[in-house]
């Protein structure tokens, strides 16, 4: 048994996680006011709406007639005239939006700041004032796996592992404020989790954006590969029964 | 429903004690439902009130601007409408609530053109709009043009296959395109009122007209072999006109009377 001293409690516990609470207020304002409204494109949601419009007509397609599904296809796939097959605004494809809108790129700049600034300052902060100590304890057991996790900055390799660093409270704090955030400022905050997750998928695709050529693309081949089949005409069986 | 919100709205509203226990947030979204319904209701001089509570809390709000412009259209200023309209497409041109009350301005004012080609503007960008299609179609309805309402119809049953009002409608557009020349439309038709028979579980009486109206049609303009109805059409004329009789018979015995003197069911 460890018996921790209760001013370890009061001047390193408490203060971590009041920093932490007050942090996480204040970043929620700041993003609330560095938020620009944005409102989508007529082109974008043209391209959304094209793209759902394509996925109806092939879900739904036995409830056309041949002529009617024929005029459709037609109008996504023709050679020249297709709806998919129109030189796509080039706002639509991600990587040249990049290029030609700096607003795209000073967004993110603005997301990434009120989110890494405060996270790397407090970081700092814990890590020079109150690195080293051990402020609290688990109360149940974990497997020596958690010990990575819980005790960052103290490498006892003798010390249980429901023990708690306060560097390792500093990150539980920092990932675990969100539902009180919420509970406090009665309305939905930031999710830091989901923000992580954006930016690993950051390299695989957009985040949010839409990648309309390729998706036309993909769109356009599924359509014509269909084969349509009229299935109105079975209903007359059905209902006759 | 508009009026059961209007009634109960307006007293919540006044009711400063019972307001209090709503969030701020809440209490405007309340205002703003209310004022929709005291407008459904045609209590403009309480909505007036209301839009501009709003319009002083939130003086930059599309929303709050929606709502005036529609006051306007309440109060017959059509031109002011249109003003206040073009001003939000301006902020955000993608804004779906002004560009439908721009046709709405255009169909009141009696211009069903002018309402057909806003609609036609507005489908082009949200074209998963069902409502927009349907409301689309009855124009063309209103202008004659069976065809393009067709057309309407058939987008609106990709969008919803589940709903059989569609279908209905779908079908009866076929059975008044169809002539001597263009039987396939008939048999079509058919299939679509069995399509809304099998969504309504048999329910739909105007679908069961509908199947025998369409093979009335059949047999008396089609010659020789193209007057003749599929096995599973015979079946279901049959079907249908015996349900169509036993439940005339058993609700109101009078009107069964006209169904025989019409001779559209076939008495087997």
């Amino acid at each position: 048994m460890l018996m921790l001293d209760p001013n370890v409690r009061n001047w390193v516990m408490i203060p971590i996680t009041f920093a932490m609470l007050l942090i996480g207020v204040l970043r929620h304002l700041v993003s609330k006011l560095m938020r620009g409204s944005s409102t989508p494109k007529i082109k974008t949601i043209q391209a959304k709406q094209l793209i759902q419009r394509s996925q109806y007509l092939r879900a739904h397609s036995g409830f056309l007639n041949r002529a009617a599904f024929n005029q459709r296809k037609e109008f996504f796939c023709e050679k020249e005239k297709g709806a998919f097959l129109q030189k796509v605004d080039p706002s639509l494809n991600p990587q040249q939006a990049m290029m030609s809108d700096p607003s795209m790129l000073s967004d993110m700049l603005t997301k990434n700041l009120t989110m890494i600034v405060p996270q790397f300052v407090t970081g700092a902060w814990v890590n020079f004032f109150f690195s080293g100590f051990v402020v609290a304890k688990v109360p149940f057991p974990l497997t020596q796996k958690f010990k990575l996790m819980l005790q960052r900055g103290v490498d006892l390799s003798s010390l249980d592992v429901t023990y708690i660093s306060s560097l390792s409270w500093y990150f539980l704090n920092l990932f675990g404020m969100q539902g009180l955030l919420q509970l406090i400022m009665g309305e939905k905050t930031f999710d830091d989790t989901q923000v992580m997750q954006q930016q690993m998928s950051m390299g695989a695709g957009p985040a949010g954006g839409l990648d309309a050529p390729n998706l036309f693309k993909a769109e356009k081949d599924q359509l014509e590969m269909m084969q349509h089949t009229y299935r109105v005409d079975k209903f007359v069986e059905l209902a006759a029964k | 429903m508009s009026e059961q919100v209007a009634k109960h709205g307006k007293s919540l509203i006044q009711n400063s004690k019972r307001n209090r226990q709503l969030s701020e947030e809440e209490n405007w979204l309340v205002h703003e439902q209310v004022c929709y319904a005291l407008l459904d209701t045609g209590d403009i001089d309480e909505a007036k009130e209301i839009v501009e509570k709003l319009s002083l809390r939130f003086p930059k709000s599309l929303r709050v601007f929606l709502l005036q412009g529609a006051l306007c259209e309440c109060c017959e200023d059509y031109g002011k409408a249109q003003e206040v309209y073009e001003r939000i497409l301006q902020e955000n041109e993608a804004h779906q609530g002004a560009m439908k009350r721009q046709c709405c301005v255009a169909k009141a004012q009696g211009d069903t053109e002018k309402a057909i080609g806003m609609l036609k503007k507005y489908l082009d960008v949200f074209m998963t709009d069902v409502e927009a299609w349907e409301e689309l179609a009855s124009l063309y309805l209103s202008m004659q043009m069976t065809k393009q309402a067709a057309f309407c119809y058939e987008e609106a049953i990709l969008i919803q296959p589940q709903n059989p009002t569609n279908h209905l409608k779908y079908a009866d557009l076929l059975y008044v395109l169809s002539n001597a020349s263009t039987l396939h439309l008939l048999h079509q038709a058919i299939g679509y009122y069995s399509v809304v028979l099998d969504l309504t579980n048999g329910t739909s009486v105007h679908a069961k007209y509908g199947v025998l109206s369409c093979c009335d049609a059949i047999k008396s303009q089609g010659r020789g072999a193209s007057a003749k109805l599929t096995e599973d059409e015979e079946k279901l004329l049959s079907k249908v006109s015996r349900e169509l009789t036993t439940s005339y018979e058993e609700r109101s015995p009078q009107l069964a009377v006209h169904l025989k003197a019409t001779g559209i069911t076939t008495t087997t």
